[in-house]
């Protein structure tokens, strides 16, 4: 089954769309995958095959490990990890309410600015739950 | 240049053509040549299960070493030198290389039947290990009378026996004596077991001093670890076996460098005989390449967190 | 290797009881990181652990014991050497009725390093059951490739099995003194 099958034709292909829109739109996005919570890919924005298969599973793993921590510490929910550098930055933001859970990965140049980033990321992650809340 | 003789019975068309083109791929390999002869001539035989039923039984009841090749599920024969069909040409070379360190051992022992004879105790453990060492003709052999058979089928996949029997077979010797052909089928009653199972116990409980066909002199291995969880293995056990299966060691070796007393050392040796998976590699050491990395670099940190470990785990004993 | 720390690995395809094995011998229930599992084609359980499981034993003189659970699927290597990077050793769990146990056993007893860098010790659950590849196959997959690990048929629901996997992990650590005594 490949991934537009598993988790639906017409919601990934309106996912990819908000990729796109919301690369275009904020400044030092490098490229971004949107992940089930299971490390699968279901869109990418700039990331060879290989490569987008391998954000998805790495980014699934930190963000369970996340959510593990937040547990352990007592914070309800962790719906966002941020791993920042001098070079750049990588934001895995949870969407709430995707149907299977899902998240968005961004990995931004030290050309973005944070606020915004998050920001944009944010409205793209609502876009794509409504997609997949059907 | 030493050459060694083999004789091979009862493999099909296509494995007789691979097994023979081997030969000839690794003759001359390490100083060491191979000449395929008659199996009257022969110093090994190596005997798969498409006839030569009774060449093969013959051979049994000498010292001689004998390659058993298998093939499809069938269960591993309970003898060292096992080769699966279809095998590769590397996985050929390290029998034989097995076997003529075997064959380059110490000096032979004395005949057979005349050994046997002298130990009541291991009839029945010599007869399981002769039939481990015959090709299968699918047919039960039988040991005892009444409540107290043990039906073994001669392709060694199962056992049959009583709960009771099975009970007690880990715990102490059965004193069977030898098993024969037979034509009578277990009762519906009893139990279908893996074999074994019954050759480590019967090999276990035969006797606290090394069996007749244990050579003082010559060095063990283990080819394979027994399957400890269906044995339940101890400590004491666990540990022989991981020596075993990192070096060569003498039976005075063996209980020197573990630190175990000899009738546990014996036992054990026994067991892993009857069982199949000790392989005599005569008077030479396994080569150092053979020995895992990790051999070298663990252990003297870890002593103190591995005592702590298991008294923590209830694994003391 | 750390001098007061100590960790244990357990690997194995999903499904084969690595959660369940770490729970058996961990002070507390073990912390998991299970997800939603969306490929039910693959493996028909409701969740997979996309993290690590992670669990731990402390021993009295405050040193711990570390046990770590990889998650199984293959996507997730780099989890494998994340987590058996310094590891004393690892326990790979095998279960005997899946159909590609063998190709499992080898990718997951190659990806350690073959008993070579460290003490591999192979626990098969459910072997001899109908339709289950039996222990002989798993052990000759293993001799074929020239290796002689530990392969035992276990039910890791029982500790008392899953001890004999740690025991004889524990044992092979400690040839290291030994095994350069006989040299």
């Amino acid at each position: 089954m490949t991934t537009s099958q598993r988790f639906g034709r017409v919601a990934t292909g309106v996912a990819q769309k908000h990729l796109d829109a919301f690369a275009q739109t904020t400044p030092g996005v490098v490229s971004a995958v949107l992940l089930s919570a299971d490390g699968f890919e279901v869109a990418s924005l700039q990331v060879g095959k290989g490569g987008a298969a391998r954000l998805a599973a790495m980014g699934s793993s930190l963000s369970a490990i996340g959510s593990a921590i937040a547990k352990e510490a007592g914070i309800v929910e962790c719906n966002r990890m941020i791993i920042e550098s001098d070079s750049g930055t990588i934001v895995i933001m949870t969407i709430a309410e995707a149907r299977p859970p899902m998240s968005l990965a961004v990995i931004a140049s030290d050309a973005s600015m944070l606020g915004q980033l998050l920001w944009a990321a944010k409205n793209c992650c609502n876009a794509i739950a409504r997609a997949f809340r059907e | 240049m030493r050459t060694r003789r083999i004789a091979v019975v009862g493999l099909a068309d296509d494995a007789s053509q691979a097994f023979r083109s081997m030969l000839r791929i690794l003759d001359g390999r390490d100083g060491l040549s191979w000449s395929l002869v008659a199996p009257d001539a022969a110093e090994v035989l190596i005997a798969g299960t498409q006839g030569g039923d009774a060449l093969a039984r013959g051979w049994a009841l000498t010292n001689k070493p004998l390659i058993a090749v298998y093939e499809g599920g069938a269960a591993r024969p309970m003898t060292p030198y096992t080769l699966h069909h279809p095998f590769r040409v590397m996985q050929l070379l390290g029998v034989l290389e097995d076997v003529d360190q075997a064959l380059g051992g110490a000096a032979p022992e004395a005949p057979r039947a005349k050994a046997a004879a002298n130990h009541t105790a291991w009839n029945f453990a010599e007869s399981l290990r002769l039939l481990a060492r015959t090709s299968a003709a699918g047919n039960l052999h039988v040991a005892g009378s009444g409540a107290e058979r043990v039906f073994v089928r001669d392709d060694l996949t199962v056992y049959y026996a009583s709960a009771d029997i099975v009970q007690r077979l880990s715990r102490q010797a059965l004193e069977l004596p030898a098993l024969t052909l037979s034509s009578a089928k277990p009762p519906p009653n009893f139990e279908a077991r893996p074999v074994f199972e019954l050759a480590w116990f019967s090999g276990w409980h035969a006797a606290e001093t090394p069996a007749p066909w244990i050579e003082h002199t010559a060095t063990y291995r283990l080819r394979r670890w027994p399957d400890f969880g269906l044995l339940r293995g101890t400590r004491d056990q666990l540990a022989l076996a991981a020596l075993l299966t990192h070096g060569s060691y003498s039976r005075a070796r063996l209980i020197e460098v573990s630190g175990q007393p000899a009738s546990m050392v014996d036992r054990f040796l026994n067991a892993c005989a009857v069982a199949g998976v000790l392989a005599s590699t005569g008077d030479a050491a396994v080569p150092a390449e053979n020995a895992s990395t990790f051999i070298a670099s663990s252990a003297a940190r870890l002593g103190g967190l591995i005592r702590g470990l298991r008294s923590r785990l209830g694994l003391t004993g | 290797m750390s001098e007061t720390e100590f960790k244990i690995v357990f690997t194995g395809p999903m499904g084969a009881g690595k959660t369940t094995a770490i729970g058996a011998i961990s002070d507390e229930p073990p912390v998991s990181t299970d997800v939603t599992n969306t490929d039910r084609a693959a493996f028909d359980k409701a969740q997979t652990t996309a993290g690590l499981d992670y669990g731990r034993i402390a021993l009295d003189d405050g040193v711990s014991v570390r046990l770590y659970g990889t998650p199984g699927q293959l996507r997730f290597r780099f989890m494998w050497d994340i987590l058996g990077h310094n590891a004393a050793g690892v326990i790979v769990l095998i279960d005997a009725s899946q159909r590609d146990a063998l190709v499992q056993l080898d990718a997951f007893v190659d990806a350690f390093g073959g008993g070579k860098r460290m003490p591999i010790v192979v626990g098969i659950g459910r072997s001899g059951e109908p339709g289950a590849l039996s222990l002989d196959a798993f052990a000759q997959r293993l001799e074929s490739h020239g290796m002689t690990l530990p392969v035992f048929g276990v039910d890791v629901r029982r500790r008392d099995d899953v001890l004999l996997l740690v025991d004889t992990l524990l044992c092979l650590l400690e040839l290291g003194d030994s095994g350069r005594r006989s040299a």
